[in-house]
């Protein structure tokens, strides 16, 4: 054997998961760079920084953005009307005047080949390639909707309301990434917590959620919110609840079921773990239907999970 | 409709982006980030193999990353000075981390017996053996293997990339295949994974 002739493939990370981490890198990046007394506060308020297109900061302004005032079409395209700075609509931005912050009351800004990032209001919005989204603000408070794309948003006080479809995302203080497919719209909190509106009904998404969110967790987070007192049960990482369970399981078994239970209802690499373990505890426990469910559960979220094959095995 | 204003993307020397994320350019960052995320998590994947840390690992070797910039000179190129950083975290990654609950060792779960002779040989649970056979060598013969001899890389990338001389790499590969031979012998679906990867042309 001299090298691998056929090596394990590297399984690909999903695009949520790179937003995740390109936000997280970033946003730890910018923490320690204000630590470090590394960024002007005000600048960083005011400006709009750029894609990076030629170099320069003049070339990175060309992004593409096209900004008006008024109304825009559902599809995203430019719409009729002047811009706040009397431009007829349509009109391509002077890269002088991209220099400046442009008036971004009830503008339509598309990005094409490239991100663009932009502070606006209570947040720092980083609208991804091919996007287009609608910005409307209202004295203090701003509404984006994202019309196609992808956002990533640092919102940092304020009323910030995005919505992505039939999506409402109410945010302060957090973190958090919304993708518009064709599938429907997801969200990724990385930071803080979100008020998600569905129709009638109102989900809270805490750090390192996702959405969409399994049935079983989307009681779980519709249940928080009805009853907020509950949204502070635990603070406890997945890992950590894990590995609470994990100790508990000999001395007592409900709280290590209660545990596996939390960890499992957070998204995360441990979830899969805590629900198998969850499994493998009701098995052991001689509550075989509630372990079969459970493990049916595991195989229909994780089919390739590292414990599908015992998964599968248990269920025999 | 609006017109298009088509701009020629300018490709920038390494140590452009290195000037331009010293003075905290957001899309410099983003822009080094996203040329080199694939690259930080393949490196990454072929040493850990399948690692639910893999996220946090991506996140803190950029951090690295950005935080030693200002330090690289432009001596080798900016890609490979990033694969000796992420190299670097791997290691100290799998030096400080915590052996897994025994309850759900990946090992545990696997196939005991040998395959008979007409399975097929699942590649998947087949890689997982692979990586925790490795999780028992030692740690810079185990990066030495991964990089080499799982991803085909040269000795000599190897060898940069661990800050390492040739020599030594060339004998911590050595060592880390004797081992990793070792426990096949005491791991049939090991062995027959590892003759197979000999045999595919």
């Amino acid at each position: 054997m001299s090298t691998f002739s056929n090596p394990p493939e590297v399984e690909e990370l999903s695009d949520l998961s790179w937003k995740r981490i390109e936000a997280r890198t970033l946003d730890r990046l910018s923490e320690e760079a204000m630590v470090g007394g590394a960024e002007d506060e005000t600048q960083k308020r005011t400006s709009i920084l750029w894609p990076l297109l030629g170099g320069t900061a003049l070339a990175a302004a060309a992004a593409l953005f096209v900004l008006i005032s008024g109304t825009s079409s559902d599809t995203g395209e430019v719409a009729g009307g002047e811009t706040a700075g009397g431009k007829t609509a349509g009109e391509v931005v002077a890269l002088e005047s991209l220099a400046q912050p442009p008036s971004r009351e009830n503008s339509l800004i598309t990005t094409h080949q490239e991100a663009s990032l932009l502070d606006i209001g209570p947040a720092s919005v980083e609208i991804a390639a091919n996007s287009s989204v609608y910005i409307a603000q209202h004295g203090e408070a701003v509404t984006l909707i994202l019309d196609s794309g992808s956002l990533s948003i640092q919102s940092k006080g304020g009323a910030l309301i995005v919505r992505a479809g039939e999506l409402e995302i109410h945010a302060e203080d957090s973190s958090f990434v919304v993708n518009r497919t064709e599938l429907g719209s997801e969200v990724a909190v990385n930071q803080g917590s979100l008020v998600i509106h569905q129709g009638s009904q109102q989900f809270t998404l805490r750090a390192k959620a996702q959405w969409p969110i399994p049935a079983s967790e989307a009681e779980l987070a519709a249940a928080e919110t009805i009853a907020p007192s509950a949204t502070k049960a635990s603070r406890k990482s997945p890992r950590e609840l894990f590995e609470e369970g994990q100790g508990l399981e000999a001395s007592s078994p409900r709280s290590a079921i209660a545990s596996y239970k939390k960890a499992w209802s957070s998204k995360g690499p441990w979830s899969a773990n805590a629900l198998f373990a969850h499994a493998r505890l009701e098995e052991a426990r001689g509550n075989r239907k509630r372990a079969q469910k459970l493990l049916r559960r595991y195989l229909r979220v994780y089919p390739n999970g590292a414990n599908s094959q015992d998964a599968r095995e248990l269920l025999r | 409709m609006g017109a298009k204003l088509i701009v020629e993307t300018q490709r920038l020397s390494d140590l452009e982006i290195r000037d331009l994320c010293g003075q905290g350019d957001r899309a410099a960052q983003l822009r080094l980030f996203r040329d080199h995320k694939k690259r930080v998590h393949a490196i990454l994947y072929r040493i850990l193999g399948s690692n639910q840390d893999i996220e946090d690992l991506l996140q803190e070797t950029f951090l690295e990353v950005f935080r030693a910039l200002p330090r690289f000179r432009g001596e080798s190129q900016l890609g490979t000075w990033i694969s000796c950083i992420c190299s670097r975290v791997a290691f100290n990654y799998i030096k400080k981390r915590k052996p897994k609950p025994e309850p759900l060792d990946e090992a545990r779960h696997l196939p005991v017996a040998a395959p008979g002779s007409d399975d097929i040989v699942d590649s998947r649970a087949a890689a997982v053996r692979l990586y925790v056979a490795l999780s028992k060598i030692e740690t810079k013969q185990r990066i030495a293997f991964a990089l080499h001899v799982i991803d085909g890389r040269s000795m000599q990338k190897v060898a940069d990339m661990t800050e390492s001389t040739l020599v030594a790499t060339k004998s911590r590969v050595l060592r880390a295949r004797k081992r990793i031979a070792k426990l096949a012998t005491r791991d049939p679906y090991l062995a027959r994974y590892l003759s197979e990867q000999e045999q595919t042309p």
